[in-house]
């Protein structure tokens, strides 16, 4: 009986892997890289944040004083004051918010911005109207991968219900994979890399799930949460207890309330405010400002801290003249022990809570997270052909092994590409245009790659020419980047361009490496499955 | 072993596990809301953190029992008794 057990979780196991193999790899490899795409990516991208940003509260706030008395008063709602560091990655932006969506006098959200320059302070540009059009930023590579991870830019819902049933089939394959390794100590350590093919992704399959399964437990929780949340949660939750308005629910944990304002004016203090909010901790950036009800009496200013000792993000209160209230999560001050859970989700899930360092280690899990369907994937595909009885033909196997390789060997190459091509762009054309580029490429070449693949009979040639192509895409970007926008990065001790010269020689030393063994690949693959060959031999 | 040999009626159970778990999931949040024993922003939370949990539990069970008449059996009880409270709470 428990042997009937131990093989019908061993058939969900290897069939769950089956049907979102593909996918969970491709939203893993693109998890990977979003764990640097704020600000590492960001940065990257958008040469004019390169070099240390340091922010000077007294020209923020002479900016937020004079812009307050140019605006129309009913754009005084909200003040919400985008702050740039090294952290936050993005330009000076001074939002002045009319919200009149209340009963008594409906209409759209509206907004007036005036973005800066971050280091000069000079206005870069003014936008007015609607929220939807003013939060609609100018795409580049960092923001794609990002959002192409969250929602595989299907949009909501479809794509936050395809990534997030994804966490939960990855859940399932992290509990039907532990039940079935029983044997999880002498795994654990065991891995036949010199010998044939099957030891070496059997073992590899096993010790990449063991080594990560607590990091893929969580991935698969958050994920499924982060991607359900919108779509399936809090609809649901809001049902009986809001009657399922989700819009009051929301309201009722919102850790920003607005203030009863008195009518008595009274200067708001900003300076003393953001003086006291950027000293907090050493290790904390301020993302963010919003000042409700200026120059009113009871004016609060919240001030939106990332980084430091705890996990999560943290919300700082004042009061209208600058004095500290009190310091929370933003779901943690709901009375409960759940606020602080669904705090810990976002960072947890993007290993943005604790530096570089812990950045690099969700990185390489992520990979592995991305490693262990395609090493699942290959190992059912060498399996299922060397059975005496195969359960598929042959060309089945072949098929599906050129899928795999087009398609997952496909999405790689279109992330690298996306480097070069921003490069490029950056230098070529404005940055509204960007966008139809990048999907265009990204898309372009991921489909080029998949077909190509399936009609390119040579599956291990298709391998060696994917690997050799993104090498040298790779190997491209550090001299491309040095061309287009200047030595700077060599120059480390004078540009402090950290972010910009670890990104370019990661590049270059991957493409190095993928270069060199591309020569090998097709030998090797050809040696360890020989019946891979063309599928019409 | 092939996957119909291990399975007795994979499609109903396919059904079951990708489609049924995923809606008595889903109607567990708002019932749950009514009787757990949490203060109110609990009450709310704990069947969201939750539902991962239930549902890959039940996916699981889903293939594993024994009949497959039992899956639909807890999937419906399940479902119905949380849509009655749900229900109950709203009228």
């Amino acid at each position: 009986m428990k042997n009937l057990l131990y093989k019908q979780l061993y058939s969900l196991h290897s069939w769950v892997g089956l049907v979102t193999g593909i996918l969970l790899f491709v939203v893993a490899f693109t998890g990977a890289l979003s764990v640097f795409g704020h600000p590492e990516l960001k940065i990257w991208s958008n040469p004019e944040l390169r070099g240390p940003i340091t922010l000077q509260p007294e020209k923020v706030t002479a900016l937020v004083e004079r812009y307050a008395k140019e605006v129309p008063q009913k754009h005084l709602d909200n003040i919400s004051v985008d702050l740039p560091s090294d952290s936050t990655a993005f330009n000076l932006r001074i939002r002045f918010e009319n919200h009149t969506h209340d009963e008594e006098n409906p209409g759209p959200e509206t907004a007036i911005e005036y973005e800066f320059d971050p280091k000069t302070y000079e206005l870069l540009k003014k936008r007015e109207g609607e929220f939807s059009e003013i939060f609609s930023r100018p795409t580049d590579m960092s923001s794609f991968i990002t959002g192409f991870h969250a929602d595989l830019h299907l949009g909501r819902p479809i794509g936050l219900l395809l990534t997030g049933l994804l966490g939960l089939t990855l859940m399932a394959s992290v509990v039907t994979g532990i039940l079935i390794h029983r044997k999880i100590l002498k795994q654990f350590f065991t891995f036949r890399f010199n010998k044939n093919l099957r030891l070496m992704l059997s073992d590899g399959h096993k010790a990449l799930g063991i080594w990560s399964v607590l990091f893929q437990a969580v991935i698969g929780f958050t994920g499924a949460f982060l991607g359900l949340a919108l779509v399936i949660l809090v609809p649901a939750a809001a049902f009986v207890s809001f009657e399922g308005d989700q819009e009051k629910l929301l309201n009722e944990f919102n850790s920003m309330p607005e203030p009863q304002l008195s009518h008595i004016e009274q200067p708001t203090q900003v300076l003393p405010t953001l003086q006291h909010a950027l000293e907090y901790h050493e290790d904390s950036a301020v993302t963010q400002l919003s000042i409700m009800g200026w120059n009113d009496k009871n004016a609060i200013i919240y001030a939106n801290l990332l980084g430091g000792p705890q996990l999560h993000s943290l919300v700082l209160k004042y009061q209208a003249d600058g004095t500290f209230e009190e310091a929370y999560g933003s779901l943690s001050k709901i009375e409960g022990f759940s606020g602080v859970i669904f705090d810990i989700m976002f960072p947890l899930h993007f290993g943005n809570f604790g530096g570089l360092f812990v950045k690099i280690i969700w990185a390489v899990l992520g990979l592995s997270t991305a490693l262990l369907p395609l090493t699942g994937l290959m190992l059912w595909i060498e399996r299922g052909i060397n059975l005496n009885k195969p359960q598929f033909t042959l060309q089945t196997y072949k098929r599906f092994n050129q899928l795999l390789i087009g398609s997952c060997g496909g999405l790689v190459l279109a992330c690298v590409i996306l480097f070069p091509l921003q490069l490029l762009l950056n230098v070529t054309l404005e940055e509204s245009h960007h966008k139809t580029y990048i999907y265009s490429f990204f898309f372009g070449s991921w489909l080029i790659c998949t077909f190509g693949a399936l009609l390119f009979k040579e599956a291990a040639k298709t391998f060696k020419y994917l690997v050799l192509i993104t090498g040298i895409l790779l190997l491209a970007i550090l001299p491309l980047d040095l061309m287009i926008n200047g030595l700077a990065p060599l120059k480390i001790f004078e540009s402090y361009q950290f972010t910009t010269l670890s990104i370019n020689l990661v590049t270059f030393g991957i493409g190095f490496y993928l270069f060199k063994a591309s020569t090998r690949v097709e030998q090797k693959m050809l040696s360890s499955i020989p019946n891979l060959s063309p599928v019409n031999t | 072993m092939k996957a119909t040999n291990l399975f007795n009626y994979p499609k109903a159970r396919i059904f079951a596990g990708v489609i049924l778990t995923l809606v008595t999931t889903t109607i567990l949040i708002p019932g749950m809301t009514t009787y757990l024993p949490l203060k109110l922003a609990d009450q709310i939370a704990v069947p969201i953190l939750l539902f991962p949990l239930i549902w890959t539990a039940l996916f699981i069970y889903s293939f594993t029992a024994k009949r497959v008449s039992h899956v639909f059996i807890v999937l419906s009880v399940l479902s119905i008794s949380h849509a009655y409270l749900a229900y109950s709470a709203l009228a």
